[in-house]
């Protein structure tokens, strides 16, 4: 169905004072993340590929940050039914769910479209004795609790990514040191202060180039690093990535949901998005459809919520 | 606000920072309680912190009532009661009050009234509250300070700030 | 030179200095107003510069971030407010001066300093890239740890005339950071079930709260407050042979800002309370500190607007954000294209000289916009009390809301504004509980991370230079203001500086 009919056929039931066709005023996308991050970018660079493709209509950042994410979902969560409002998603916030730390489960949002994975990594300074995961691991095994592994947060979608391979690597006492952010962590391993960072391409990408750092393993295949051999390649046999998409309140009627993804789908092929997307190091990743889609955010949520549990993390 | 008003130089004012103290040491020592374990062998956990401030604020509760002991009951330092008007203190109090809750009613009434409406009523209640009766002041400066917000956060910046309704 | 001179020529392209201006104008608004800060100013321009060329929208991004250093005095100086965290410890003598009368001197002198840590900054930037950048990454969690004591211990000169009640500000200080998730184990502490305190109390609200709606108050309660001198030298700006003889306190305040300013996560607001205290320690009369002295305003300028260009280090050298503020530059960077690191030197040299420019034409406009401003701000010290405090509280939370469009903010900063009413009345000095949240992060964390590395042994703190030096600093500048005072104990106690509490004079 084309999106104009689509939003004609929703004449009669859409939320109160709305008019007929969609969009009927300026879409907010409600962010969440902190200025200038890597969520936030992704927001910014929707908003400004998107007008084309939402008639010509205005796209503006709101900015809702606290509670862990939990005052802006909170926000999008009360414009249920509304198509107007959306927020970009992130693999944090399944963590979040799984913890607890927010109240909130995928079944409080509409999934639409996830846009792109950030593959997790292992990097070390240029100088390090590891060169393969398996010496990282093996270290550990003969010295347990010597070596570290800087990365963002605690039982965060980092830590929980770590804490996969870990375990695919018979649980070796790595020593997980937690960091406000992401470049925090790459910094302690560059200073040398922690033997390994684990974090995104995108963070250590210039470091690479310059050959201060060192990847000894993609959770994914990158296509810059041909050379780096990949999780599963090193006998590791999983895939922890950092994902990023879009989602809309609760109760958003089926055809404006598919509405709501063809639009996506037409921005996020924008030049200038593409740009935005080569530029920070990004891959797209698309799914067959947005069920599909909701299907791989319960599917996180589970995961993480598994893994807590056996680490102690989570009782019940 | 009696108590507070007299509060670090009479018996009474220091009993009561004692107690005030003492009493959120002993909350923080309650919460922490909660907390899980280190995630580091050798490392100090999350209660480590909290648990080290409270004992030292334990401490300093136990130095106030120690001061408010060894002060004589009648003498009252620095403060000559025939100065201030009986009843004063009261009045400061349900000013204080008064401020304060004002302040909360408008965060209250902000999201839903729109930043452009409920900022000129904090304002002007403010503005009351603080002695201000000129009514020329009271309706023009609110009115030209909500144009202010208006015009220069959310129009010429661009701030999302509560519409309301 | 003929790269620099290059870049200068781009920086004075009419849209290029058109973006450098645009900049100035919102960096000294976002500074001033109490509640927006440079990051909000930031944060606000990011989505124009997607639709910018990346030259002018980095040019408009270092200027924001350059003005909004100087117009956070402004409020700390006009209304005891500070306007951005790292103008804190200039309200400690600016404001006093402005109860003299003399804003239009504590402005100036202000703008003055602003300006030379500005250009101080940017030529540490430029000449000292690379090995700044190296000494860095040497800051580990045991350098980070002794940094955080060593901050702390300024304490000591701040408590006012009971000790005693320093101490508890402090401790108060401390507790109030512990609540959030923890850092190292995301559990929650302190938030009582509630979502609304995960992310903690922030150093915003405090301030708001303390500074402005405590004092508001105050006001509501009788409390007169009395509207400064006016008439001629209230807007009487500093004679250029004052200002040139503070050249010591400048070049000292900028090199602390640049040195701390460089290391990630350290900041602005550190660096301009060490200068503060720095320049009081080698002051030959301390004790006046506080009561409105030049060099009191002089240190703590000079210092924040160094840290800006210092800021730049670990951004364009390793690509690491030091600070909130260079994180949202970085995002900037990154949409149009640009990845610093390593290679930024030699790959986009043009791009990093015209930068480097770009900084040396906002200072000057900097200069200029805030120079036309100090008539309109002595103007605003004059409004009376009854006008004033309501429009300071109206935009205080306002601002602190559009930090990050959370209204559990704004309710932190009314909780904070009782909270610091009743520490006023009750004697208990507030900057000691300001410093300790800013610290808390900094100590705890690095605490349990130095020792988490270590598996439990102390050692690593003495090990370390950096930390050693730290920690022994840490120790002299605690006991100093006891030594000192025993030392002179023979005349009477020093009179102490009024900071803390700059109006509790007017009581009752």
């Amino acid at each position: 169905m084309a999106p104009g009919l689509a939003a004609l056929a929703l004449a009669g039931c859409s939320p109160a004072g709305e008019d007929a066709a969609f969009p009927s005023r300026a879409i907010e996308i409600v962010s969440w993340a902190t200025p200038g991050g890597p969520t936030d970018l992704l927001s910014r660079a929707l908003a400004e590929a998107a007008p084309p493709h939402f008639d010509g209509r205005r796209v503006t950042v709101m900015t809702r940050q606290g509670g862990a994410g939990a005052a802006g979902m909170q926000y999008l969560q009360g414009r249920e039914g509304d198509p107007h409002v959306l927020g970009v998603f992130t693999a944090s916030g399944t963590v979040n769910m799984a913890t607890g730390r927010i109240p909130f489960s995928p079944g409080d949002f509409t999934p639409i479209l996830r846009i792109q994975i950030d593959p997790f990594l292992v990097a070390v300074r240029d100088d390090s004795p590891f060169h393969t995961l398996g010496d990282l691991f093996e270290a550990a095994h003969a010295r347990p609790g010597e070596v570290s592994v800087s990365g963002f947060g605690a039982a965060s979608a980092h830590f929980l990514g770590f804490a996969r391979l870990r375990a695919a690597a018979d649980d070796p006492d790595v020593r997980w040191i937690a960091y406000e952010g992401s470049a925090d962590a790459v910094v302690a391993a560059l200073g040398g202060h922690t033997d390994a960072a684990h974090t995104n391409y995108n963070i250590v990408r210039e470091h690479l180039r310059a050959g201060t750092m060192r990847v000894l393993g993609v959770a994914l295949p990158v296509e810059a690093l041909p050379e780096t051999p990949s999780y599963a390649e090193q006998g590791y046999d999983l895939t922890p990535v950092h994902w990023r998409g879009v989602v809309g309140p609760p109760g958003l009627d089926p055809a404006l949901r598919a509405d709501l993804r063809a639009r996506l789908t037409a921005a996020i092929e924008d030049p200038g998005f593409r740009e935005y997307m080569e530029q920070a190091a990004l891959e797209y990743a698309t799914m067959a459809d947005a069920d599909a889609f909701g299907v791989w955010m319960a599917e996180e949520v589970a995961t993480s919520r598994d893994m807590l549990r056996r680490l102690g993390i989570l009782d019940e | 606000m009696s108590s507070a008003s007299a509060g670090g130089t009479t018996r009474l004012g220091l009993l009561a920072e004692a107690g005030l103290l003492a009493v959120v040491a002993a909350g923080v020592l309650l919460d922490s309680r909660s907390y899980p374990g280190s995630l580091a062998e050798g490392a100090p956990g999350p209660a480590f912190f909290p648990r080290l401030l409270a004992v030292l604020l334990m401490a300093c509760a136990a130095w106030l009532a120690i001061r408010a002991a060894r002060q004589p009951p009648e003498s009252d330092p620095g403060r000559s009661r025939g100065n201030v008007a009986p009843g004063a203190g009261a009045g400061r109090g349900a000013r204080l009050a008064l401020g304060a809750a004002w302040i909360a009613v408008f965060l209250l009434a902000w999201p839903r009234l729109g930043t452009v409406l409920s900022v000129p009523l904090l304002v002007a209640g403010l503005m009351w509250l603080t002695g201000e009766r000129s009514r020329l002041a009271l309706i023009a400066v609110p009115l030209g300070f909500a144009a202010f917000i208006y015009l220069v956060f959310m129009v010429v910046l661009g701030v999302p700030l509560p519409s309301g309704f | 030179m003929s790269a620099f001179l290059d870049g200068l020529l781009t920086a004075l392209q009419p849209g290029n200095l058109a973006a450098l201006l645009a900049g100035s104008l919102l960096g000294v608004f976002a500074g001033a107003m109490p509640g927006l800060s440079s990051t909000v100013g930031l944060a606000l321009v990011l989505p124009v510069t997607f639709a910018l060329d990346p030259t002018p929208a980095l040019l408009m991004m270092v200027s924001i971030y350059m003005a909004a250093e100087y117009g956070g005095s402004i409020t700390a100086i006009a209304i005891g407010v500070p306007g951005s965290s790292p103008a804190l410890a200039t309200t400690f003598d600016g404001y006093a001066m402005t109860r003299r009368g003399e804003a239009g001197r504590a402005l100036g002198i202000s703008l003055f300093s602003s300006m030379s840590g500005g250009l101080l900054g940017t030529i540490l930037l430029v000449v000292a890239l690379g090995p700044l950048s190296r000494a860095a990454i040497a800051f580990g969690p045991a350098e980070y740890f002794g940094l955080g004591v060593f901050g702390l211990s300024i304490v000591a000169n701040l408590v006012g005339k009971d000790p005693f009640k320093g101490i508890v500000s402090a401790l108060l200080g401390l507790l109030f950071f512990i609540v959030g998730l923890d850092v190292l184990t995301g559990a929650p502490r302190l938030t009582f079930g509630t979502n609304a305190l995960m992310d903690g109390l922030g150093l915003v609200p405090m301030l708001i709260g303390f500074f402005a709606i405590a004092e508001a108050l105050a006001a509501v309660t009788g409390r007169r407050r009395s509207t400064p001198p006016g008439g001629g030298i209230a807007g009487a700006l500093p004679k250029a042979r004052e200002l040139f003889g503070l050249w010591r306190t400048i070049l000292r305040g900028s090199a602390i800002g640049g040195l701390i300013g460089a290391i990630p996560g350290a900041g602005a607001t550190i660096a301009s309370i060490v200068a503060w205290n720095e320049e009081r320690r080698v002051s030959k009369t301390p004790e006046r500190f506080g009561t409105g002295l030049p060099a009191g305003i002089a240190a703590p300028e000079a210092a924040n607007n160094s840290c800006v260009g210092a800021a730049m280090i670990p951004l364009l050298a390793l690509g690491i954000p030091g600070s909130a503020s260079a994180a949202v530059l970085l995002g900037g960077l990154t949409v149009q294209g640009v990845a610093p690191g390593p290679l930024l030197m030699t790959e986009r040299s043009e791009l990093v000289y015209a930068l480097y420019a770009g900084f040396v034409v906002a200072v000057l406009l900097m200069l200029a916009v805030g120079r036309l401003g100090i008539p309109l701000w002595t103007r605003v010290v004059r409004l009376r009390p009854s006008i004033l405090m309501p429009l300071v509280v109206a935009i205080s939370l306002v601002g602190t809301f559009s930090l990050r469009g959370n209204a559990a903010d704004a309710w932190a900063a009314l909780f904070f504004g009782l909270v610091g009413f009743a520490m006023l009345r009750g004697g208990y000095p507030l900057a000691p509980a300001v410093l300790g949240l800013i610290l808390g992060p900094m100590i705890e964390t690095n605490y349990r991370r130095a020792l988490s590395l270590s598996s439990g042994s102390h050692s690593v703190f003495l090990e370390s230079p950096i930390s050693l030096v730290l920690l022994l600093l840490a120790a002299v500048s605690f006991a100093a203001p006891a030594v000192r005072s025993r030392l002179i104990s023979g005349r009477g106690r020093a009179p102490e500086p009024d900071t803390h509490e700059p109006r509790r004079e007017e009581h009752e």
